[in-house]
């Protein structure tokens, strides 16, 4: 079932077409990754599903209904959920009271918001932080903070960005871990990343985008053979290998 | 610390106002009830803004329009229509609420955020100070003197005590009010929207329809202590229900005392509005009183922003961590 | 705002605008000065908040308290208020450098709040101490040419405003020279434009932060001497002229120079054409229906980049 479908999205910043002509669908269940080169318009797509910015042309519809032009708050209440690359924490509150802001997307009840805010804290690790001050918490823990906020939402998909960005491999891992735990929920999810090993072993398919075009869409292992992809990553050079 | 579920702060509050409530049965001088109902006054000005400020994050810089709104709408109807202020102050604080929403709706449409709130909603008292300075109708910038008589049905006592009372009742409702929001998942939303807008609106937040919500209830809860200025003090000119002079009082207090917390308010505009009084003890001319009480608030503010963000109450948490960590060492050795 | 204009010669505001032609040209005459003299406070206030993204809600009183300067060194010494200015320059300088110090630096670290707070206490004092020095009432400074005026075709150039604008002129050229032609000056661009890159080839922040903050001042007093041949002083004006001045910097552009000095034209025209035909109270109307239309059109303004 399709759970995401993008068609022909594009997005200009004045004369930069950061976006051009996007087209893809995530289906229910499934790990899409999203990889390209630095600047390819990545978190641009990020942005425009989940309704921080509007396409300038083309449309983005969830389980069939329109939500191109909702705000963001609507469009995580449909079921679409995202983090942000450099973590968003809510500073001045605790760990815990982070993540109920999360759990009020469903339960608008404080006891229930708790509750599930809990629970959400312990899969991801972090409840002997439950009643820190977010702003206290280190790097890795911030990126799991992201995660369990945008979990407790309940949503029907998870997009990540750069979830693994400056974490240790024993760290990387762990998240891993983590996210095949939520896809085993059922949760599709959306994941860009550049930590390429992860996010290979993660998807069950791949897009590549370079300067906000798709060069590639398919299984990790196709795409990991595919000359373009290669070209947009490392330079013509690295196609054809001579040696 | 864990916030308890328990009403139990609320029961203490009700215990501590009644008990506030008792004062005028002891002190009979008219001096001191002065004081203490100039004191809750501006406790309850503290309060409403610190919804808007404290909790939510919003820049509002234009409360003292809603203040004057809800003096001057009372008092005209009052005077000019026979209207007993006790259903004029409603209509002002309806009109303050509408103005309250329409403002920030139209700043959520044009994404006007921050600090350009603040300078939009700074433009928006200034534009309501000149025109009621400009307006004949409301005595432009002559001001308005209330005539006395003995009507309690007309919000007029002889006595302070019943005013007393009334603002303290008034204070109350308000600490309710955001007591209640508090406790409750509105709390938290709005915390969020504070801590950072963009993150909350993708955690599901309707950031704009909260931040609309709180400026209403806020717009609605000053007004309502603006008709109480009118009818108390008697006589209300845009220099004291419209100008900056209420909306630094607000900052001070709000500041000073903790913004986002629920004593915060009361604490510090208990702590300045005793100051305050002193400080008219001083052997100077009342003019110049008047100026140098405004000046030390000015600095009073910037020192407190410099040096105590987090107001008296971010103190005491501070100094009852520390004084836990000391316990804990010497219970351990 | 070019594109595809439909023809307007039938309606109501051609029709007033043909009535009133001589109106409207004295309108514009006297708006491209005063546009001139905004364009000067706008700049000290852009450049304040492009460098260091504070917006100084104190910035209105520091025109104020040149103001206030010349009136005095008018009223004890005598002076023009043309010639006050070299004493005003150093005074905000230092004066500017001092704020900065005492309250804009403890707070960089905190968050926006911390500065809209210190610079609104900082305006609440200046405008209280301006209260108990000078006392509440307005005050005027008048000079020999106060209300002479040179007559160009029909229209009438008042000269205190001739010369305020020109004073304003010679200022933003220097300004330019200085952020353009300087070492110092291109280390405040790349201060505004790039914090981090600027940090990382040596520019000292430090420096830049006060000098923008007393440049600014400086800038702001001399537009007080300036206006104060033809203007009424009080205690209260700090207010408005910020407010007029974010207009402006909607206008042009945060931290854009040449986007302080087309607000400041725009302004001024909409300002004086209004204030012609219909009152000066109505062109507080337009001014603020500017502010609307701009937040409608482009949020981040003119000159600003993308």
């Amino acid at each position: 079932m399709i759970l995401l479908e993008l068609d022909g999205v594009t997005k200009k910043f004045g004369g930069l077409t950061a976006v051009n002509k996007l087209t893809t669908t995530v289906q229910k269940g499934e790990i899409l990754g999203i990889i390209g080169p630095n600047g390819a318009g990545k978190t641009t797509v990020f942005n425009l599903i989940s309704g921080f910015l509007k396409p300038s042309e083309g449309s983005i519809r969830f389980k069939g209904e329109d939500i191109t032009r909702l705000e963001p708050n609507q469009i995580c209440r449909f079921g679409v959920s995202r983090t942000f690359q450099i973590a968003k924490p809510f500073g001045n509150i605790t760990t815990l009271e982070n993540v109920m802001i999360g759990a009020f997307n469903r339960a608008k009840d404080v006891g229930e918001g708790a509750r599930i805010a809990d629970r959400v804290l312990e899969r991801t690790l972090l409840s002997s932080k439950r009643n820190a001050l977010a702003k206290n918490l280190s790097v890795p823990e911030r990126k799991r903070l992201e995660l369990a906020k945008a979990l407790a939402t309940a949503p029907e998909i998870l997009m990540l960005d750069e979830p693994m960005g400056g974490l240790t491999p024993t760290e990387i891992d762990k998240m891993t871990e983590l996210l095949l735990d939520v896809h085993k929920e059922g949760i599709a999810i959306l994941i860009i990343e550049h930590v390429l090993q992860a996010v290979m072993n993660l998807s069950h398919r791949i897009v590549v985008l370079n300067y906000g075009v798709k060069i590639a869409e398919g299984e990790p292992t196709e795409i990991g053979k595919n000359s373009g992809v290669i070209e947009a990553y490392l330079g013509e050079e690295y196609v054809f290998p001579s040696r | 610390m864990r916030e308890s579920r328990s009403l139990r702060p609320f029961y203490c509050l009700i215990c501590a106002a009644l008990a506030v409530a008792t004062v005028p049965l002891f002190v009979s001088s008219d001096y001191f009830l002065t004081v203490f109902i100039s004191v809750l006054y501006g406790v309850y000005l503290c309060i409403c803004w610190n919804l808007v400020f404290g909790y939510t994050g919003l820049f509002s810089l234009c409360h003292q329009a809603f203040l004057g709104i809800g003096a001057y709408t009372s008092t005209v109807l009052y005077l000019n229509h026979k209207l007993s202020p006790w259903l004029g102050m409603f209509v002002g604080a309806f009109l303050s609420t509408a103005l309250a929403v329409g403002l920030t709706f139209v700043c959520y449409r044009y994404r006007v955020k921050g600090l350009f709130f603040g300078i939009v909603t700074l433009a928006f008292a200034f534009v309501i100070q000149n025109l009621v300075m400009s307006w004949d109708y409301v005595h432009a910038a002559v001001g308005i003197s209330l005539v006395q008589m003995d009507a309690p049905w007309d919000y007029y006592f002889m006595e302070r005590s019943p005013y007393y009372w009334i603002i303290l009742f008034l204070v109350v409702i308000a600490l309710a009010v955001t007591f209640f929001i508090e406790r409750s998942y509105i709390g938290y939303y709005l915390k969020a929207i504070r801590e950072d807008e963009d993150a909350a609106e993708a955690l599901g937040v309707p950031s704009s329809r909260y931040k609309i919500l709180v400026m209403a209830v806020s717009a609605f809860l000053i007004s309502l202590g603006g008709t109480f200025y009118a009818q108390f003090y008697m006589y209300i000119h845009p220099e004291n229900v419209l100008s900056f002079g209420p909306m630094v009082t607000m900052q001070v207090g709000t500041m000073a005392g903790g913004a986002g917390t629920l004593l915060g308010p009361v604490i510090g505009w208990t702590f300045f509005g005793f100051f305050d009084e002193a400080l008219s003890w001083l052997p100077i001319g009342s003019l110049s009183t008047a100026t140098i009480t405004r000046i030390t608030y000015g600095v009073i503010l910037m020192t407190i922003v410099i040096f105590l963000p987090t107001g008296m109450v971010g103190l005491a948490k501070r100094l009852s961590v520390i004084l836990r960590i000391r316990s804990r060492r010497y219970s351990g050795e | 705002m070019v594109r595809g204009f439909p023809d307007l010669s039938g309606t109501p505001a051609a029709r007033i605008a043909m009535q009133n032609i001589e109106l409207i040209l004295q309108g514009i005459c006297t708006g491209i000065m005063m546009g001139l003299i905004y364009a000067l406070i706008a700049s000290g206030f852009t450049m304040i908040l492009g460098v260091m993204n504070v917006v100084n809600f104190a910035h209105g009183n520091f025109v104020m308290m040149g103001m206030y300067l010349a009136y005095s060194l008018g009223v004890r010494f005598g002076l023009d208020p043309f010639a006050s200015i070299v004493v005003v320059i150093p005074v905000m300088i230092i004066f500017g450098a001092t704020v900065y110090f005492i309250i804009i630096k403890p707070i960089q670290g905190q968050p926006q709040y911390a500065q809209m707070i210190v610079t609104l206490g900082l305006l609440y004092v200046i405008e209280n101490v301006v209260i108990w020095i000078f006392g509440g009432e307005s005050r005027t400074l008048n000079t020999p040419y106060t209300t002479a005026a040179i007559a160009l075709g029909g229209v009438r150039l008042s000269v205190a405003r001739l010369l305020g604008a020109s004073a304003s002129l010679v200022v933003l050229g220097g300004l330019f020279l200085f952020l353009y032609k300087t070492d110092f000056g291109r280390a405040v661009r790349a201060c505004a434009n790039e914090p981090e890159s600027a940090q990382g080839v040596g520019i000292n922040l430090n420096k830049v932060f006060y000098t923008a903050f007393g440049i600014g001042a400086a800038m702001a007093g001399i537009a007080g001497c300036i206006v104060m041949p033809f203007q009424v002083c009080n205690p209260t004006a700090g207010i408005p002229a910020v407010l007029k001045a974010t207009v402006i910097v909607i206008v042009g552009g945060f931290g854009s120079i040449p986007g302080a000095l087309f607000g400041g034209l725009v302004i001024g025209i909409a300002e004086s054409v209004t204030s012609a035909i219909w009152s000066p109270a109505f062109a507080n109307v337009v001014v603020f229906s500017v502010l609307i239309l701009m937040l409608l059109w482009k949020p981040s303004g003119v000159f600003s980049r993308g």
